[in-house]
């Protein structure tokens, strides 16, 4: 029989090791119906689980670390490891499709577009003391700099396309005496819905079709939901910060990179 | 007469090679050759869409990489062959035109005037999603010819139209260049029109001049 036992909102369930263990289970079951099934995918199941096993208590033991440090340098230098994570996977992705130039530009909007709305968000509406604290400061820059990296990847991706795509009518435009932005005005509107319409469409769906994980993580870890909504209200909104100036940076400053200092089109091997 | 444009020792990749070239103002400059004689790339070396490997391009005297190059495309125009027409109405072309060079869109009836002497007034009406290639190479012309730039350089004008039209779109011309100021630099394949309205003919052969002729007593 289930025990009735009410948990007090701040009090948090520590999960032994045999629990933890017993979690397993389900991998277990996978492994059997993938068995059933004749999929042969059991070691893939298996190595995954063990990688996600590792890569977390990696992770814990290291957070533990640099949250016991609590400083200024420690706290940068992990936010400029994630940028440069985050940079490399961008162009992993784009690989061959934008050209150095563009890369350039990608580094910038990446950097400085995580970097300001973070520091505002940690110095105005978190308020910690201080300010780089790093169990604040870690778990935001990663969800800042996580889904700047999708924004920018998206608004390069459709840069690079619009301009592979639409040379003709960009330089019509240019004959007709526009300037390079005005040539291209109305794709560098395009381009910056597109890149910032799946964190609109994330913070639509938000609460009702599904519970972030960190205001879950929260509420797991004691905090009561409205302590914990306001921090996902809070996040989302230096998300959308982040995503939108990283954005506006790369169609900004991205275009340019298309044209010389004579206001001609580059040909794509340029 | 002053020199519009003059070229000296160009080259551009190994697609054309000009020692000296006089263009002067006031004249209907037709320029022939064969495909990929280098005609088109001339026109780009002229307002600056492409910049040449070597020597220089002057405009009245002053070499074009001198010049703020978005101001000089708004004195020196260019029709390509294949104009672009915007998605839009024949009316939101010409506005989003005149946007382009921060100028105020002309009356209604201007405009109208324009493309009734230029024999297409039924498309002024049209949806430009509908039109004959014929009607988007006239339609591009028009674009041009009310921004009234000081040089207007046509690559191919008439290659989409009939003989009656085409020679509607020349005969205009012809008396356009002869408004102060302006000059005309035309680019065709096919010679008759030219050698009947240019004023001087430039024949490009594999990126070389050829001959340049100049006619007394041309079309007004």
């Amino acid at each position: 029989m289930l025990k009735k036992e009410v948990v007090p909102m701040s009090e948090t369930i520590s999960i032994e090791t045999w629990r933890l263990a017993a979690s397993y289970l389900f991998l277990v079951l996978l492994m059997i119906m993938s068995q059933l099934l004749k999929l042969g995918h059991g070691r893939e199941f298996l190595a995954a689980t063990v990688r996600m096993t590792l890569q977390l208590v990696l992770a814990g033991y290291i957070l533990e670390l640099i949250f016991s440090q609590q400083h200024i340098l420690v706290t940068l230098g992990i936010m400029l490891f994630m940028q440069t994570f985050a940079l490399f996977t961008i162009y992993g992705r784009v690989k061959g499709k934008i050209s150095a130039g563009l890369k350039r530009v990608v580094a910038v909007a990446l950097f400085v577009g995580t970097s300001i709305p973070l520091a505002y968000f940690m110095i105005v509406v978190i308020a910690a003391d201080p300010w780089y604290t790093p169990r604040y400061f870690i778990p935001i820059a990663g969800m800042t700099v996580g889904n700047s990296m999708t924004g920018v990847t998206l608004g390069a991706e459709r840069l690079a396309r619009i301009f592979q795509s639409s040379r003709e009518r960009i330089e019509e435009a240019l004959m007709l005496g526009a300037a390079p932005q005005e040539a291209v005005r109305e794709f560098l509107g395009d381009t910056f819905s597109a890149a910032i319409i799946p964190t609109i469409n994330a913070m639509l769906g938000m609460g009702i079709i599904f519970i972030p994980g960190m205001m879950s993580g929260q509420i797991l870890a004691g905090a009561s939901p409205v302590d914990a909504i306001k921090y996902q209200i809070v996040i989302m909104m230096g998300i959308l910060g982040s995503v939108a100036l990283a954005v506006y940076l790369i169609i900004q400053l991205g275009y340019r990179t298309f044209f010389n200092e004579r206001a001609q089109l580059l040909s794509n091997e340029e | 007469m002053q020199a519009v444009f003059s070229l000296r020792n160009v080259a551009y990749r190994n697609i054309l090679s000009i020692s000296n070239l006089d263009i002067d103002s006031g004249m209907l400059f037709g320029i022939t050759g064969k495909s990929g004689s280098g005609k088109t790339t001339l026109l780009k070396l002229l307002n600056n869409m492409l910049s040449c490997d070597a020597g220089e391009v002057l405009y009245y005297g002053t070499n074009v990489l001198m010049l703020d190059p978005v101001n000089l495309r708004r004195r020196v125009m260019m029709v390509p062959q294949a104009p672009y027409i915007f998605p839009g109405s024949v009316l939101e072309n010409i506005q989003l035109v005149f946007h382009f060079n921060r100028k105020a869109v002309p009356a209604q009836a201007e405009i109208e005037k324009l493309f009734d002497l230029l024999g297409m007034s039924e498309v002024l009406a049209k949806s430009t999603a509908n039109m004959s290639g014929g009607e988007k190479q006239r339609l591009a012309l028009v674009r041009v010819l009310l921004l009234n730039p000081e040089t207007l350089l046509l690559d191919e004008p008439t290659a989409a139209l009939d003989d009656e039209n085409a020679r509607a779109v020349f005969s205009y011309l012809a008396k356009w260049v002869r408004k102060p100021g302006k000059t005309v630099v035309v680019v065709s394949h096919s010679g008759s029109l030219i050698n009947e309205y240019g004023d001087s003919i430039l024949e490009l052969n594999d990126g070389r001049i050829n001959s340049v002729k100049k006619r007394s007593g041309a079309h007004v």
